[in-house]
């Protein structure tokens, strides 16, 4: 047998890695899971929004005194309808702040859950004395 | 001091008897054996690992068509396209009258059946038969019994108030469409969800029950689902071939109509 | 005699493995999925809604806490505010600069929900729109609550105050 020729170990040792790269990479990229849910599905599907306007809109109400049996009705109705949410409103009393505090508050329960995400907030609504 | 290597023993192998036809024809038969090997092995691989990806893909592309149904219908939105590759299989769009699953839904003197129809892809490699129904993914084997749910539909139950909400998506279509290859999904909802709100004071029962197509059956797919906790913990009793939801003191449903158009 | 010889035994194990390699690496990629659909199919989508959320917000934000909310304004006049919503809107989705004119390619489709009060069903009625939806364009859809304590000639409401959605659909024409 020739005795070894080692010239060129470098070109070879090279070579080899760079064919060991080329592996992994694909190796890694038969690992990456192929996603149909994306991200901003997720972020489509989050009722960030539906839930804020919700909330502001309560809170609003109820500062100005405008809830009455109807408008909590058209509220449930409207979010089912158009959101597919289920939404509660529980009015909890009125709590009158300590005496020389400038603020009386209204204290709320405020509920929505469209299946996929579910939000509760036990809200105290400041109204000026 | 030094150290003298002794010098290499094939230097004095004597190889005069070597014949180099015998050489040629043992080399020749490596070489022929080498890429036998390769074949009986490694392209059934690669074509299994072909027709694996393509079930694995169609999976999560008809994540993506679920994902516009669910912008189609649930925001209100009117009309949504799905460009995809259907690749080692097809895809065909049952329109809903031409299926035979159904579902049976019982409450408080309140009863309806409601066919869903289907998008459904169907490998021709494989085995793998992935369906969009009713808001939900669910999947099979052509040979074997039993069906998994890739994809719930969002069906759920709210505590607080006892109400028990329902999507029922129907699948519209004005004949059997096909497509192979790369191809467009047109889908449209252009009336208004039909929404029925039912309440018993006290509560009661709603009773599901879901009738599958036996060539096509999906009955263990939505058991699990039914069964499972992602409606409500501990899940919808199982009573004979129906589910069961007590103390429901409001139930709604919700229908939508998904049209397909011609693909 | 011509002897088969023996040299280059490592070039060959080289050639081998370099083999062996590139059939792992085909099985690798033929295992990863090619899709048609890109995964960020729904990007443009997203960002659409965040515009038109932003743009309603921005309506129905009042300047200050005794007045109600541009878009309240808007709603409680029944139809006949179209104009004044409409130039709103597509003032706020095409907010730039005004060094560079700018296409904007935003249309949209503003429908009001409300609660019948005899039948607890949800009618509704088209406030406007900007464009027309003619070759199926992927839209999206953006809501706020709106609250209303007048009962205009051009809307169908049985009952006051009541609570109303204001639904737009965007999509790009």
């Amino acid at each position: 047998m020739e005795r070894l020729n080692d010239e060129g170990q470098w070109i070879v040792l090279m070579g080899f890695l760079v064919s060991v790269g080329i592996f992994f990479l694909a190796f890694v990229l038969s690992q990456s899971t192929l996603v149909g849910q994306t991200t901003s599905d997720a972020v489509l599907e989050f009722p960030k929004n539906e839930i804020r306007d919700y909330r502001a809109e309560v809170i609003d109400l109820v500062k100005e005194d405008k809830i009455t049996d109807a408008i909590i009705k058209d509220l449930k109705s409207l979010e089912l309808h158009r959101n597919n949410a289920v939404v509660n409103f529980t009015y909890l009393g009125e709590i009158t702040g300590s005496p020389g505090s400038l603020y009386d508050y209204t204290k709320i329960n405020i509920s929505f859950n469209n299946g996929l995400t579910r939000y509760k907030e036990l809200c105290y609504v400041p109204k000026k004395k | 001091m030094d150290i003298t290597l002794p010098e290499f023993k094939s230097e004095i192998i004597d190889d005069r008897a070597v014949s180099e036809a015998i050489g040629f024809i043992i080399l020749f038969s490596i070489v022929i054996s080498g890429i036998g090997l390769v074949m009986l092995y490694g392209y059934p691989m690669l074509l299994e690992g072909q027709i694996s990806s393509d079930e694995r893909n169609m999976e999560q592309m008809m994540i993506n068509v679920q994902n516009d149904i669910k912008l189609l219908t649930y925001s209100n939105v009117p009309y949504r396209d799905v460009v995809l590759n259907v690749a080692g299989g097809s895809l065909w769009v049952h329109d809903f009258s031409d299926t035979s699953q159904l579902f049976k839904i019982t409450y408080n003197g309140y009863n309806d059946t409601f066919q869903p129809g289907e998008i459904q892809y169907i490998s021709d490699g494989g085995n793998a038969v992935i369906t969009v129904e009713n808001g939900a993914i669910v999947t099979r084997q052509q040979n074997g019994e039993g069906s998994t749910m890739v994809a719930k539909p969002r069906w759920f139950y709210d505590d607080d108030t006892d109400t028990f909400v329902i999507f029922l998506t129907r699948i519209k279509a004005a004949d059997t469409y096909f497509l192979d290859g790369v191809g467009n999904i047109p889908m449209s909802m252009l009336d208004a969800p039909e929404v029925t709100d039912l309440s018993s004071a006290g509560g009661n029962d709603v009773t599901i029950e879901y009738t599958g197509d036996p060539n096509d059956d999906y009955s263990k797919a939505w058991e699990n689902y039914f069964t499972g906790s992602s409606i409500v913990d501990g899940g919808l009793t199982k009573t004979g071939d129906s589910y069961v939801l007590s103390n429901v003191d409001r139930f709604v449903i919700k229908r939508y109509n998904v049209t397909i158009g011609r693909m | 005699m011509v002897m088969a010889d023996d040299r280059a035994q490592l070039y060959t194990i080289e050639g081998l493995t370099a083999g062996l390699i590139m059939i792992a690496t085909a099985y690798f990629v033929l295992n990863t999925g090619f899709m048609y659909a890109p995964g960020d199919a729904h990007i443009a989508d997203m960002q659409l809604e965040q515009i038109g959320t932003d743009a309603l917000l921005m309506m129905d934000t009042p300047v200050n806490d005794s007045v109600g909310s541009e878009l309240e304004g808007y709603v409680n006049d029944g139809t006949g505010q179209w104009d004044s919503f409409n130039t709103t809107l597509n003032n706020y989705l095409r907010m730039n600069t005004g060094a560079t004119s700018m296409v904007n390619n935003i249309r949209y489709n503003a429908s009001i929900y409300y609660r019948k009060s005899s039948t607890d069903e949800v009618g509704a009625f088209e406030f406007g729109h900007f464009g027309d939806l003619v070759a199926h364009e992927p839209a999206v859809s953006v809501s706020r609550l709106v609250y209303c304590d007048n009962n205009p000639p051009s809307a169908p409401y049985d009952h006051s105050p009541q609570e109303l959605i204001f639904e737009v659909i965007l999509w790009r024409g």
